[in-house]
């Protein structure tokens, strides 16, 4: 391709239009061009000078695979050459030599003719003709003067020899580059992706540098070669040069060396599309960088074009981002190491219209089953996926989040770890406890609940349960504990009495149990107890329900044998008043056998172990006289006196009054029990205040009748309640951190004095009604007034001191009045605290304003007027404290009620005489100046006064340390100073105050 | 206090050794109609707890002897009062 004939086009006209078939093995690009040259061919279209031809294909067909011929239109574009602006300057150049060329020989010219047919020349130049072939060796002399500067033919040889060479070394450095850079990314260390962009880099700009001296180099042989070109030439007129040979042996050098040759006409094709022929004989043989780099400058879009025409992705790539920089095959043998793929196995991208592809898309249905995705296709079948994929289970996901939830069944808690609570937004209500090794936190049921109903169905999360035993304070053994046990809780006498038949009595406390009716028949004692008859209906009831699930019990049934009636317990038997409606009943039995109580036929065997009781009946009665009326021996029964039993036919009187009834059963007398006794209801509501003690008396006892059915012993009883515990035990619960075991058997013989054992069951067997009617008192005091109590607590002690006014419930009402009291004295003390810890801080804030007041002049008034009313404020906690200590001081001096013994059950003994301790005669007198001083700051409203007179008071106390009472509240506190109050400055007797202030406040309730 | 348990003791007597354990706390029930006694030898168990060992005895019987608890129930009855005086103690 002659040097003049550069094309480079930006306009083309379409020459040809037909369809390739593209089935089949496939091809090279040349070939497929050459076919359709034969193509066209056939068709009679010239394909002169294929370079300029431009072939755009396209694309396959888009039947989507419903023919079986992929094939694509084309069409052949012949690009028109327009010459270059060197090109033309080039051209200009040329002219302008013939020219003067041309003028040279008309000066020299002696024929006319000659000078005709130069003067026709020159007219043609001037004119832009063309000068034709035959005169290309005139025209070449003129385009390609010989330059006199020009080297000889050997010396270009010689340099392009040197320049070859130049090239290949470079080339290997090229080489090398490559080699290097693989190496240190393939090197043992491991990289970071900073380093390895580094590397690339650094080995990038290397490459570009050797790359820009390979241009150099070849634009330096590309000069050489014209010039030994032009020396051909001028040489060919005669004969031929050897520089074609050498040009050519080193242009297939370089070619080789960089470009296999195989690839050269491909990349000589390629680099023609660019247009440039000299550039594509260069840049085929040799990569020219240089030409390429100027048809990306010029934004020749048709190259693009080409080059997307003929699926060079490389090239166009190269093309529009990197401008063409470098060669192609440079890049190509840089990055395909394993060498350059042929283009035929190169992706061709594929120009779908776009309307098509829209339709692709939007008619998916027909799209073959291969290619659509699974969801789609319902006889789509996947291909087998990797060797290496794993199979992932549907509906657990991976790694699901485990909630562990621990339930203690020791205290009927759940427990939670912290990070739950964290992912739910729950908050513990506990402090840290470890379960398991792990730390865990209590969790509101409902928030576990919660929890748990949200991750139902939530595959993320699964749930651990898991029961856990936290411990108890006091836990029950388990190897002592016998869950079948024959020994039941509850055991249920029925005592039958086998003069009777179908008739059966039972323990009282059973009526209530059971619900039963109201008990028939008289009271009658059976081994000490208290028993009524029941109904048979009744009795057949509790045998059959033995074995509920609520409350189980035991049935047993015994034969008694009632054949007199028994001398009933110290206290009166009670009867329903109803009772006496079945007196007939009754008087049948009196003809019977006049019964007494019944005797257990079981106890005549235990007569032998009944001889001992009787020594210790003697010391039961000395404790409680209830325990008397429990004989020990069933046969003295029969040498009692014998009076008036509960039923006596002969006279309907002897029975009693019975004013009230047993409880729910019963419906009969005038005041009722109240069916829950720890309920209050039930008693009537006094409307009336009573105000005299008198009067409170008598409410507090009214209907109970208490001094004739209750005995003093009975009242003791009742205090000292169900539950005692031991001093020792309770100060251990209180301050010891122990847990306990508790268990209930041991594979020994325990024993304990009968004496004992007596004493702690008597509360147990006084009667039940008894027991009710002092609780009943209890109720009634609690619900006295205000003015009752006051009453009361002023009063009653003289009340009691008169022998007329005793009463049975006095123990009662001294307890309560006790217990009241200890409450209210100790609210005040806690007030009294309060109180302490407010001056103290007063105090602080008026010093603060002080100092303020005295810098700040400016709101000096402002601070003034602070002080006052901090010191307003001190002065009404000063008038408290002093009420507060009055109150106390008031029942104290009294102690009319024995609060001190609880002061001292308790290890806090109130000191309370002034002058006794410590205080001298001077001291004492100073005390009374300060008190005295308070006493009249108080009269005198003066809050200033009060405040500080109270502070010299309490500076009073700590300096001589242990504190006497003011005549109420003893304090006591530790001595702060043992030298003479005088080498005091007044800083630091104000800090002492403000830290006994403080003391104060915390050991104000304290005595010892 | 008339009523004053403190100082009162429960003898253990195993092969043939006797043990004086200190009564910590009584009460008796009218439910099953028994007296409680807890008292303890202040040993302590495997497990570091203190042992407080409970017996039972009908009042109403002829011979008022302790007998071992091992109904559940009596002694969660048990474990009941404890935990209220544990209550009280600490209020």
């Amino acid at each position: 391709m002659s040097e003049d004939r550069i094309v480079k086009n930006n306009t083309r006209e379409e020459v040809y239009s037909g369809t390739y078939i593209l089935d089949g093995l496939p091809i090279s690009i040349e070939e497929q061009r050459n076919r359709i040259f034969e193509m066209m061919k056939k068709d009679g279209i010239s394909v002169q000078n294929p370079e300029e031809l431009e072939i755009i294909y396209e694309g396959a067909d888009s039947d989507y695979g419903e023919s079986e011929t992929l094939s694509t239109k084309f069409t052949v574009y012949r690009k028109h050459m327009t010459p270059t602006k060197k090109q033309e300057q080039d051209e200009a150049l040329k002219e302008l030599e013939m020219l003067k060329a041309l003028r040279e020989q008309l000066k020299n010219a002696v024929d006319s003719h000659d000078r005709e047919q130069i003067m026709e020349k020159i007219t043609a130049i001037s004119e832009g003709e063309v000068i034709p072939e035959e005169d290309s060796a005139v025209a070449d002399e003129v385009v390609n003067p010989i330059d006199s500067e020009l080297e000889d033919k050997d010396s270009l040889e010689e340099d392009i020899k040197k320049l070859s060479h130049t090239y290949d070394v470079e080339k290997g450095k090229m080489t090398q580059i490559v080699e290097e850079e693989q190496a240190e990314l393939d090197g043992d260390t491991l990289l970071s992706d900073e380093e390895i962009s580094a590397v690339r880099l650094g080995s990038l700009k290397e490459r570009e540098k050797v790359l820009a001296e390979l241009n150099s180099i070849v634009r330096d042989i590309n000069g050489k070669r014209r010039g030994a070109t032009l020396l051909q030439k001028d040489e060919s007129l005669g004969q031929g040069s050897t520089s074609d040979t050498v040009i050519s042996e080193d242009e297939e050098k370089l070619a080789k060396a960089i470009v296999p040759d195989e690839e050269r006409v491909v990349i000589q094709e390629d680099v023609a599309a660019e247009n440039d022929v000299a550039v594509q004989e260069d840049a085929a043989a040799e990569n020219d960088v240089a030409v390429q780099e100027d048809a990306a400058a010029e934004n020749d879009e048709a190259v693009q074009e080409d080059a997307a025409a003929e699926n060079d992705v490389t090239v166009q790539e190269d093309a529009s981002s990197d401008n063409g920089k470098y060669p192609l095959a440079i890049i190509q043998k840089l990055y395909f190491t394993e060498g350059i793929p042929p283009m035929s196995t190169i992706a061709r991208p594929i120009r779908l219209p776009e309307t098509n592809y829209v339709v692709a898309i939007k008619n998916i249905e027909t799209l073959p089953a291969k290619i659509v995705g699974t969801s789609i296709a319902p006889d789509y079948t996947p291909d087998k996926g990797p060797a290496d994929m794993e199979d992932v289970q549907v509906g657990i996901p991976e790694e699901a989040i485990t909630v562990e939830v621990y339930h203690d069944e020791d205290n009927d808690e759940v427990y939670l770890l912290k990070d739950t609570f964290d992912r739910f937004h729950k908050i513990p209500i506990s402090e840290e406890k470890e379960i398991n090794g792990k730390k865990c936190y209590q969790a509101d049921k409902a928030d576990v609940e919660e929890i748990l109903s949200k991750l139902e169905d939530d595959n993320h999360f699964q749930v651990s349960h898991e029961t856990v035993h936290l411990g108890k304070k006091f836990s029950v053994l388990p190897e002592e504990v016998k869950k079948d046990s024959d020994d039941l809780v509850e055991r249920i006498v029925i005592y039958h009495d086998t003069e009777h038949d179908n008739v059966a009595y039972v323990r009282k406390h059973l009526f209530q149990r059971f619900s039963l009716e109201k008990p028939v028949g008289p009271e009658v004692l059976i081994n000490g107890a208290v028993c009524y008859e029941i109904s048979e209906e009744d009795a057949k009831a509790i045998m059959k329900n033995a074995n509920n699930d609520y409350s189980p019990y035991r049935v047993e049934v015994r034969d008694v044998q009632i054949d007199k009636i028994e001398e009933p317990v110290v206290e009166t038997p009670v009867v329903d008043p109803d009772l006496e409606a079945v007196s007939d009943e009754s008087l049948d039995r009196e003809e019977s056998t006049g019964e007494a109580s019944a005797v257990d036929s079981d106890l005549e065997a235990a007569s032998d172990e009944s001889l001992d009781r009787e020594e210790s009946t003697e010391e039961t009665s000395a404790v409680d006289p209830d325990m008397e009326a429990v004989s020990d021996e069933p046969l003295n029964r029969e040498e009692s006196t014998g009076e008036a039993s509960a039923v006596d036919s002969d006279d309907e009187e002897i029975l009693p009054d019975a004013p009230y009834s047993f409880g729910p059963f019963g419906s009969g007398g005038e005041d009722i029990l109240p069916d829950d006794p720890y309920s209050g209801i039930g008693h009537e509501e006094y409307e009336d205040v009573y105000e005299s003690i008198d009067e409170i008396i008598d409410k507090l006892s009214e209907g109970l009748d208490l001094e004739k059915n209750i005995q003093e012993g009975a009242v003791k009883t009742f205090q000292n309640g169900r539950v005692n515990c031991t001093k020792l035990f309770f100060d251990e619960l209180k301050n010891d951190d122990w847990e306990y075991n508790i268990v209930g058997a041991l594979p020994a013989i325990i024993t304990a004095s009968a004496a004992f054992l007596k004493k702690i069951s008597a509360h147990i067997i006084i009667s039940l009604d008894s027991k009710e009617r002092l609780e009943e008192v209890t109720y009634r005091l609690q619900d006295l007034s205000e003015s009752e109590l006051e009453t009361l607590f002023a009063e009653y002690h003289d009340y009691s001191s008169n022998e007329e006014n005793k009463s049975v419930i006095e123990p009662l009402i001294v307890d309560f009045i006790r217990e009241y009291q200890y409450d209210m004295i100790e609210d005040y003390f806690a007030s009294i605290k309060d109180s302490y810890q407010e001056i103290g801080s007063l105090k602080s804030l008026i010093s603060e304003n002080e100092q303020k007041k005295s810098v700040d002049k400016e709101n000096e008034s402002k601070y003034e007027e602070s002080i006052e009313d901090y010191y307003r404020q001190a002065a009404m906690q000063v008038l408290e404290i002093k009420k507060l200590r009055e109150e106390v001081s008031y029942y104290l001096d009294n102690d009319a009620y024995g609060l001190s013994q609880r002061y001292l059950m308790e290890g806090r003994a109130l000191i309370r005489d002034v002058g006794v301790y410590r205080l001298n005669d001077d001291e004492l007198a100073e005390l009374a100046i300060l008190e005295q001083a308070l006493s009249d700051s108080i009269e005198a409203h003066d809050d200033k006064a009060i405040v500080d007179s109270f502070i010299q008071l309490e500076a009073f106390f700590g300096k001589h340390g242990k504190r006497i009472s003011m005549g109420s509240l003893p304090i006591e506190y530790e001595e702060t100073i043992d030298s003479d109050s005088s080498e005091l400055s007044d800083e630091d007797i104000e800090d002492m105050i403000k830290g006994c202030l403080d003391e104060i406040a915390d050991d104000s309730h304290k005595t010892l | 206090m008339d009523f004053n348990i403190d100082n009162e003791k429960v003898q253990i007597e195993k092969d043939g050794k006797a043990i004086e354990c200190d009564v910590l706390f009584t009460f008796d029930s009218e439910e099953t109609m028994k007296c409680y006694i807890g008292y303890t030898d202040h040993s302590v168990g495997a497990n570091g707890r203190k042992n407080i060992y409970v017996s039972s005895y009908d009042p109403l019987k002829p011979k008022l002897e302790l007998e071992n608890i091992t109904d559940e129930r009596e002694l969660a009855m048990v474990n009941d009062v404890l935990q209220q005086l544990d209550a009280e103690a600490n209020a």
